[in-house]
């Protein structure tokens, strides 16, 4: 099969960073394309050089055999390039049908004699009916009228796929799609895939999960540092360990070990009873919700998105009122604090939404690093801020958490995803906190900082502390914790020791099948 | 954060062209109404800023328009569109004219002016900072557009002061005004040819004091993150109704200084025009906005505005050009200062109606949105 594109000495400067360095890479038509490696290494920015939003320094891209130049989205939708980021542009009051014919919209027409005359009004049951047949077409589990607002995550990444199909793209760019998916959702995305294969499509996705990767690839190229290392075939020889040792350059271990320290339950760290809160609409999303984190433990809250755990999250890290129930750190109340107060208190935070919460993207990295912490006596005397310390702060912690970074002190919206959730990863465990709250701590983060941060998990859960761990990986939360909660609608559903349980278990409390609370 | 030579450079063409497009859409204007646009400008210029006895005047000018500009800037700086600065100025003037016109009994107080002149100017910062703090405990507690709010009080002050002079305040003048500051109050001139008071020695601490806030303190930084990125600024503990309320009235002591200043070292009374057109506090929203908040851009401008302001005066007296002339140049300098010309990344010059300038417009847009 031949190429459908083809990149020639593709280098991408960010000042006196190279980001890309000389790509010589090509994708064949018609296969799926993965490409991984560690953050920053600059799988982003060669995808959005091919989708124009970024001009290559030097180098020339080829698509269909031809040299083709990209200065916008627009122009390499018209090359036949389309691409889905992660943080979705949709409209969330307009329909699915309206989102995909947005800027393109089918005018209503009249005939005047033979001229057909284009009218400014919207035909409306044209758009539809278009759509409706795409969706057909690649047997997209989708309704035209839906209005975004309503839909889950998943149907939101179908209609952004949607849209570039639409406009006839021939190659399908996805970057991270899976990052903000459920394991579910990523099922039926991985099955998407592979029906737009069977419809002539390539596509190029780029994931930090071998075993995504391992599902759908026909082949797998590996970026290093701004280079392209090397593309091989998605076989039997391409195993996640070799995978992972080409991305890195040394060998690393993927499995977790756990210390086999017991749990202390003579000491109860953290304590929650009976918290509840309630939504901006009056509704009950966390209900009645109890639970106590001994010293030497981690616990795990299992969960489909989207069932208070967000909320739960919120509440703990005083960012939401509570509607009733008490929490304790080490035996002291601290329900109604502020965050800064809760972090004085020992509570380091790893916020769910990142780029919302975690991180300020258009200040340096030496500011996002004390952040939380800026009013404490290390960073600040008598209200004002110690330059140098929170300069040695920087220093210290890019090094230790390996947080590549492209010049010194950059914004941190100059960061790939991973490093900027490194930012928070060092921020919250440097702080040396007594009770560690973490929502979703390894999206979008690469294997190898992956095994770091599980590494560091556990060391802090070595040295007396505990440690909530909410995440929508059902994997992680089992590896790590050492007992899990069940959250469904809000409530806890179900409790259990974590190697004991099965995850088909699991899933069936998760979904709501099987509860503690109603034995019926 | 600039580093590269190159993002540096455009930096600068992107704040050079917008001052040369306006004076090309001025000088349309100046043709127009039947002058030489070559001859205003140099006389503008050479009025405002070529000799020492002109840049006197030109620091005079620009003194009051330092404070407002700073005023204005510090409250924009965290996203809160505070641009009430005009009528916290007239209610700072007219509580200064008050105290250093001996009214309610002051007069037979016999006060030195040690203690007569900074009595008059904190009693101004102190009259404009509680007006101020009306449309904080609105933002604060109810959440009310601070823009809608912080407009309707300038009606207010200036209409509610306009009143109070003449109905109840009117002083010994044909005109409407209070009575003149008693000698005791009247904040000296650097020298008595000149319109520059000591005032602008507050002006220049003002600007230092601001800008060691913002760069150096925890405050700063807490600033700096709320009007960048709100929910940050929460879930990092910040307390943004307080910091919005200190805000506030921060900037309302300043432009009750501004205007506490031009009354009793330059007026000399209240007069309901005292603020000029535009007022004080609408050229300050102008400098903050083409200083970009920055307090130190904020001096410099304000001075260039200052020299505008005075040679566009003896602009006047000389070939009778209108003032308006000036007001139409610093309009349009904002509108073509939202537009970002150059970009780093771009090789060609990139102007008016590409893709990439409305991205960058409406990028700049969803910015101001997140904001207060
Ligand atoms: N606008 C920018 N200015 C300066 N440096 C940048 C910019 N964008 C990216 N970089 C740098 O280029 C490098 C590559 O970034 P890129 O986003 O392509 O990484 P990535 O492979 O997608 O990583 P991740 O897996 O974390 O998403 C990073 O070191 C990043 O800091
Ligand atoms: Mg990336």
């Amino acid at each position: 099969m031949s190429a459908i594109m083809r990149v020639e000495k593709l280098t991408k400067k960010f000042g006196d960073f190279t980001a890309n360095d000389s790509i010589d890479f090509e994708v064949k038509k018609g296969e799926i394309r993965a490409i991984i490696g560690e953050n920053g290494a600059g799988k982003t920015t060669l995808m959005n050089m091919l989708y124009g939003l970024l001009q290559p320094t030097s180098g020339q891209i080829y698509f269909d055999e031809k040299p083709v130049k990209m200065h916008s989205p627009a122009d390499a939708i018209a090359n036949g390039i389309g691409m889905v980021h992660q943080h979705f542009k949709l409209s969330p009051s307009l329909t699915v049908y309206e989102n995909i014919l947005l800027g393109i919209e089918i005018k209503k027409e009249i005939k005047l004699g033979k001229k057909a005359v284009k009218l400014p009004i919207i035909d409306n049951s044209t758009e539809r009916k278009k759509v409706d047949e795409l969706i057909k077409k690649y047997n997209f589990n989708l309704d035209p009228d839906t209005k975004i607002r309503d839909l889950s995550v998943g149907a939101r990444q179908r209609v952004e796929i949607l849209k570039m199909l639409y406009r006839d793209v021939k190659m399908l760019i996805l970057d991270e799609p899976t990052a903000v998916l459920i394991p579910q959702e990523i099922d039926e995305l991985i099955e998407t895939i592979h029906g737009l294969k069977r419809m002539g499509q390539t596509v190029i996705i780029i994931t930090h999960k071998l075993e995504e990767v391992k599902r759908c690839a026909d082949t797998i190229s590996v970026m290093r540092r701004g280079r392209m290392i090397g593309t091989v075939q998605n076989d039997d020889e391409a195993t996640s360990e070799k995978l992972a040792e080409m991305m890195v350059g040394r060998p690393v271990l993927l499995s977790v070990i756990k210390s086999g320290k017991p749990v202390n339950s003579e000491k109860v760290l953290y304590e929650v009873s009976h918290l509840s809160g309630k939504n901006s609409e009056g509704r009950m999303v966390v209900n009645d919700v109890s639970f106590k984190i001994h010293e030497n433990e981690i616990l795990g809250v299992a969960g489909i998105e989207g069932n208070g755990q967000t909320e739960l999250m919120y509440l703990l890290t005083g960012l939401m009122k509570p509607a009733g129930g008490s929490v304790k750190i080490n035996g002291q109340e601290v329900l109604q604090m502020y965050p800064d107060q809760l972090r004085k208190n020992g509570l380091g935070i790893v916020p769910e939404d990142r780029y919302l919460q975690g991180l300020c993207l258009s200040m340096p990295v030496s500011s996002n690093l004390i952040a939380g912490y800026h009013g404490q006596e290390k960073f600040c005397h008598h209200g004002i801020m110690d330059k140098k310390s929170i300069r040695k702060n920087m220093d210290k912690l890019v090094d230790e958490y390996d947080i590549r970074l492209s010049k010194d002190d950059p914004e941190v919206s100059q960061l790939s995803g991973g490093n900027g959730q490194k930012v928070i990863i060092a921020r919250e465990f440097s702080s040396d906190p007594s009770v560690l709250l973490m929502s979703q701590p390894t999206r979008g983060v690469d294997v190898g900082a992956t095994a770091f941060i599980y590494k560091n998990i556990l060391r802090m859960r070595d040295e007396n502390k505990a440690i909530l761990l909410i995440s929508s990986e059902l994997s992680e939360v089992k590896s790590l914790a050492d007992r899990i909660i069940v959250f469904h609608n809000g409530e806890i559903v179900g409790e259990f020791i974590a190697d004991e349980v099965s995850f088909y278990e699991l899933g069936l409390y998760m979904s709501g099948a099987k509860s503690m609370r109603d034995p019926a | 954060m600039l580093t590269t030579t190159k993002e540096r450079i455009c930096n600068i063409l992107n704040k050079l062209i917008p001052l040369f497009l306006a004076f090309l859409v001025g000088a349309i204007f100046a043709l127009i109404i039947g002058f030489n646009p070559f001859d205003v400008y140099a006389r503008i210029i050479k009025g405002g800023f070529f000799s020492t006895n002109n840049l006197m005047m030109t620091l005079g000018f620009a003194c009051p328009i330092i404070m407002t500009g700073i005023a204005t800037a510090f409250s924009f700086k965290a996203g809160v569109w505070n641009i009430g600065i005009e009528g916290q100025l007239y209610i700072g003037a007219y509580a200064a004219a008050l105290v250093g016109g001996g009214y309610y009994g002051i007069s037979s107080l016999g006060l030195p002016s040690y203690i007569h002149i900074p009595l008059a100017i904190l009693t101004g910062a102190l009259f404009a900072a509680l007006y101020a703090l009306i449309p904080a405990l609105l933002k604060a507690l109810l959440n009310v557009n601070v823009v809608v709010s912080t407009m309707m009080l300038n009606y207010i002050a200036t209409g509610l002061t306009n009143f109070m002079c003449k109905a109840i305040h009117q002083g010994d003048q044909s005109y409407d005004s209070t009575y003149a500051v008693m000698d005791t109050a009247i904040l000296p001139k650097l020298d008595s040819r000149f319109r520059v008071t000591y005032a602008i020695f507050i002006a220049i601490a003002i600007v230092v004091v601001i800008t060691f806030i913002l760069k150096r303190t925890k405050f700063g930084y807490e600033v700096n993150a709320i009007g960048r990125q709100l929910e940050f600024a929460e879930a990092t503990g910040m307390r943004v109704k307080k910091k919005i309320i200190i805000l506030f009235l921060v900037s309302g002591v300043i432009a009750g200084i501004a205007g506490a200043t031009e009354v009793l070292g330059v007026n000399k009374n209240f007069t309901p025009g005292m603020s000029g057109d535009p007022g004080l506090g609408w050229e300050g929203y102008f400098v903050a906005v083409l200083a970009n908040n920055n307090p130190i851009a904020v001096f410099i401008i304000a001075i260039i505005f200052g020299g505008f302001r005075y040679g566009s005066i003896s602009a006047q007296s000389q070939i009778g050009m209108p003032l308006d002339l000036l007001n139409i140049i610093k309009a349009t300098m904002i509108l073509f200062y939202a537009i970002r010309y150059f970009k780093p990344e771009s090789r060609i010059f990139n102007i008016f109606g590409t893709k990439k300038t409305a991205a960058a417009l409406s990028d700049s847009k969803e910015e101001a949105e997140q904001n207060v």
